[in-house]
């Protein structure tokens, strides 16, 4: 069914990484909740790699929205990184570089959870 | 004398030709109204309107605002009813693009949806309700009709410019 999104996940010390490649809309949205539902059982520090998405709406978006505030209670934070251009302006539209860290490299975003 | 004549004249006829403006019909997309039609309803916006002249950044913004118009009837409008169908209709009319969507959902005018105060929807972190906010950004005129021929429905129009 959710075949326009797909979602892989590495741990790299405390840090779950995921990778997102494809489509993130209001079809494939219901599949990323899915996931994170299961991570934050076991952690509560993400970065998303989004150099393989290529699209991105407000759908899609909502998701990150609907799990932050919970996510920081736990001390806990999503962390973007390696946006495309697209999905870039569509982050920066709706002003998400106010709520959340977005770097250029995955390293980088890694390394602001030492800080 | 005469040539104040023609200039009337002229005007008049500009002003006739505005109103009987008509729209030059570029394609027509039908499909049920489900989530997984909306990959299908980008890539016919995207490859029609950079066909007409968009470059790749305007034709995803265009891209983009139907994409969150559709996700909005779907969800909303009919509660993901699968039987109905949702019309994409696209028109050009000199530089301007126009697409048409066309539902028979029950009625719901987008233009008075109030703009989100940015601030404060970031600082409660809420998760839905941007839709169409994004849509009214990225087009240049959003317009809203309820037509009734036969039977019911809901056009909305967005319109894009090239320049």
């Amino acid at each position: 069914m959710n075949d326009n999104l797909k979602i892989n996940l590495v741990n790299k010390q405390d840090i779950t990484c995921f990778y997102l490649s494809g489509q993130l809309d209001a079809h494939s949205a219901p599949l990323l909740e899915q996931e994170i539902e299961k991570s934050i059982q076991i952690n509560n520090k993400f970065v998303f790699n989004l150099s393989n998405l290529d699209y991105i709406s407000s759908a899609g978006l909502g998701v990150f929205m609907s799990f932050i505030q919970d996510i920081r209670e736990n001390n806990g934070d999503i962390k973007f990184a390696e946006l495309n251009e697209r999905v870039k302006n569509v982050m920066d539209l709706l002003g998400f570089n106010h709520i959340y860290d977005i770097t250029e490299t995955e390293q980088e975003a890694i390394e602001k959870y030492s800080n | 004398m005469i040539s104040q004549k023609q200039n009337k004249k002229q005007l008049k006829n500009i002003q006739i030709n505005l109103m009987n403006t008509k729209l030059n019909h570029i394609a027509k997309f039908k499909t049920f109204t489900k989530t997984e039609n909306l990959e299908s309803i980008r890539n016919f916006v995207f490859e029609n309107s950079t066909k007409f002249g968009f470059n790749d950044y305007k034709a995803e913004e265009l891209v983009l605002a139907v994409d969150e118009a559709c996700t909005n009837l779907i969800k909303h409008a009919y509660k993901s009813n699968p039987e109905d169908s949702i019309v994409i209709e696209l028109n050009s009319c000199e530089n301007s693009f126009i697409v048409k969507i066309i539902d028979n959902s029950p009625s719901f005018d987008p233009r008075f949806v109030q703009d989100p105060d940015m601030v404060q929807y970031r600082n409660d972190y809420k998760k839905g309700g941007l839709g169409i906010f994004i849509m009214k950004s990225l087009v240049d005129s959003l317009d809203y009709q309820i037509t009734n021929n036969g039977s019911i429905k809901n056009v909305l129009t967005l319109t894009k410019h090239l320049v």
